[in-house]
């Protein structure tokens, strides 16, 4: 009777002691909530919105063997080239790791000017830029992203910068 | 009807802008693939009508293997209301094709109205090329590598991001980075891990450096040792923010009245000389009316150094009080700025506001609730092995 009720009291300290284990380990878990697990965007702006965290380690490889740390407790958003991107974030442990793709999106926008056009680069990767006229190549410009510049052409064509 | 004429206007003046805008765009800008002999794939890519207006655009190949290259189709409509929209591509690889890079382009491109503008019409043309970018390997070991360079002032991280191009395995890749000042001297010798990498696999190596020197600009230099074969990469960054740090601020010897010396303490924390730097201060009333603008004169600031600048603001019809008022530091085509109070007084000026009152989130609570949670929890752990031994005891002596 008496071992039974000694058991008893094992048991119950057992038992709290895992409860509050767990308690910890739950209360002080980092709360993931955005991006999703292998979202895909082409804008290089990424909201991170995430709980109980200190610190955001963003990397190109999932082994994180050269992670960006951003020490940071609540939501930020960063800016990202184009390409793919694994992350986590910590506390007092870290979470599971997601991975983000940055597509890149090449995109030009033409304003017409008194007798040129102002071309601008509005989508997310540096351009490089030909000029033709009369059929032949007459210059080449390059285009961060953003940026623009008045051009005198009759094609304008754009690919990746390399 | 003054509201209706407006608004007229403001229709008028949209039309008239979107009608001179004209936007293409397309997604993804490259697709990469792997050589294989007759390779056939089919490639997706997406063309944006980021204007949302109707547009027609004709699709056409070029570059080495736009032979390569089956289009599906060779024209597509665009209406406003579509903003995107997909277009597909085969890719038929020849049997073989010399080792490195190969690339095939496939273009979209839209006539934009023509304009008159006097005598002359202006018309225009504007296309989008995404790429695809074939990689044959080269025979034996070849690996194409990159320095990258992260981190703040207090600690950088020198990352060889690198691709085994090559038909063979490469065992050992490993790499000696050397950071350099801008004269050439070596300020830290480092090596990095050791990696393998097959054929086409992708890895990194690095290195971190705990900063010890001036903010300024440096070089990194990396020697990739691999298979007993050698690269150099280098790559220039910058340790720090190039900003002139003001120090300090402080009027001596002033009266009421009569004009007060401003001395201020700015140091050059970067490793080059800062030439022709100045300072401006805005005093401002009560109501925000600004009632002084004073300058400083220009001042060459070596490397490292530290220097007085010096300007003066006349009191006179000036009466006790406080002033809010900002200090502009202007220098190689920067600015920046630092909001202050002048606390006028009759035979002094207090500056206040100058250096950051850091508050930060106490954390210090939550350590602290983490360190009593711990401590129950070993507390429960050791009275859990006492219990057991003592119970295990009484249950001997029972025997």
């Amino acid at each position: 009777m008496k071992i039974n009720k000694n058991y008893k009291i094992e048991l119950i300290l057992i038992l709290a002691t895992l409860m509050l284990a767990l308690l910890v380990i739950g209360y002080y878990r980092p709360l993931v909530i955005s991006p999703i697990n292998n979202f895909v965007t082409q804008n290089n702006s990424v909201v991170f919105s995430f709980e109980k965290a200190n610190y955001i380690l963003i990397d190109d490889n999932s082994e994180f063997s050269s992670p960006e740390r951003i020490d940071v407790k609540n939501d930020l958003i960063v800016n990202f080239e184009p390409g793919v991107y694994y992350w986590k974030i910590g506390g007092i442990v870290e979470s599971e790791t997601r991975k983000l793709i940055i597509q890149s999106r090449l995109d030009l926008q033409f304003r017409e000017q008194e007798n040129n056009f102002e071309v601008v680069n509005t989508g997310n990767e540096k351009l490089s830029v030909e000029v033709y006229n009369q059929n032949k190549i007459s210059g080449n410009v390059i285009l961060d992203v953003g940026e623009g510049t008045n051009l005198s052409g009759e094609k304008y064509l754009g690919r990746k910068y390399e | 009807m003054n509201n209706k004429i407006k608004l007229l206007f403001l229709i008028l003046f949209i039309c008239i802008f979107i009608s001179n805008v004209t936007s293409l765009g397309i997604t993804p800008g490259r697709t990469t693939l792997d050589f294989k002999p007759g390779l056939e794939k089919n490639v997706e890519v997406t063309v944006i009508n980021s204007q949302k207006t109707d547009i027609e655009v004709f699709i056409t190949t070029r570059g080495e293997l736009a032979s390569s290259i089956v289009l599906n189709q060779k024209s597509l409509k665009m209406s406003s209301s579509e903003e995107e929209k997909n277009i597909g591509f085969s890719i038929k690889l020849p049997q073989t094709l010399s080792p490195g890079l190969h690339v095939a382009e496939v273009v979209v491109s839209q006539k934009m109205r023509g304009t008159s503008k006097g005598d002359n019409t202006i018309g225009a043309e504007i296309a989008v090329a995404t790429q695809v970018a074939v990689y044959v390997p080269y025979p034996g070991q070849y690996l194409d590598a990159q320095l990258l360079v992260s981190g703040d002032e207090k600690k950088k991280t020198f990352t060889v991001s690198m691709v085994n191009r090559g038909t063979e395995e490469i065992k050992n890749i490993k790499a000696e980075i050397t950071v350099y000042d801008l004269v050439g001297n070596e300020v830290k010798k480092m090596n990095t891990n050791t990696i393998k990498l097959g054929p086409s696999e992708k890895g990194e190596i690095f290195s971190t450096w705990s900063v010890n020197v001036p903010n300024g600009k440096y070089v990194a230099k990396a020697v990739i040792d691999f298979d007993s074969k050698q690269i150099k990469v280098e790559k220039e960054f910058e340790v720090g923010e190039f900003v002139l740090d003001l120090l300090q601020i402080f009027v001596k010897d002033f009266k009421l009245g009569e004009i007060a010396k401003f001395n201020l303490v700015v140091k050059n924390k970067w490793n080059e000389p800062i030439t022709r730097a100045y300072a401006e201060m805005r005093v401002f009333d009560k109501e925000m009316k600004e009632i002084a603008d004073v300058k400083s004169a220009t001042y060459d600031i070596p490397p490292e150094t530290q220097t007085d600048m010096v300007y003066y603001w006349d009191t006179k019809n000036i009466a006790e009080g406080l002033y809010n008022a900002n200090v502009i530091l202007f220098y190689e085509g920067k600015k920046t700025q630092q909001d202050l109070k002048l606390d006028v007084k009759s035979n002094k000026i207090d500056v206040i506001g100058l250096g950051y009152a850091v508050s930060s989130e106490s954390s210090s609570s939550k350590n602290g609730l983490v360190t009593i949670l711990t401590i129950i929890i070993v507390f429960l752990i050791l009275l859990n092995v006492l219990w057991f031994l003592v119970l295990r005891k009484r249950k001997m002596r029972k025997h």
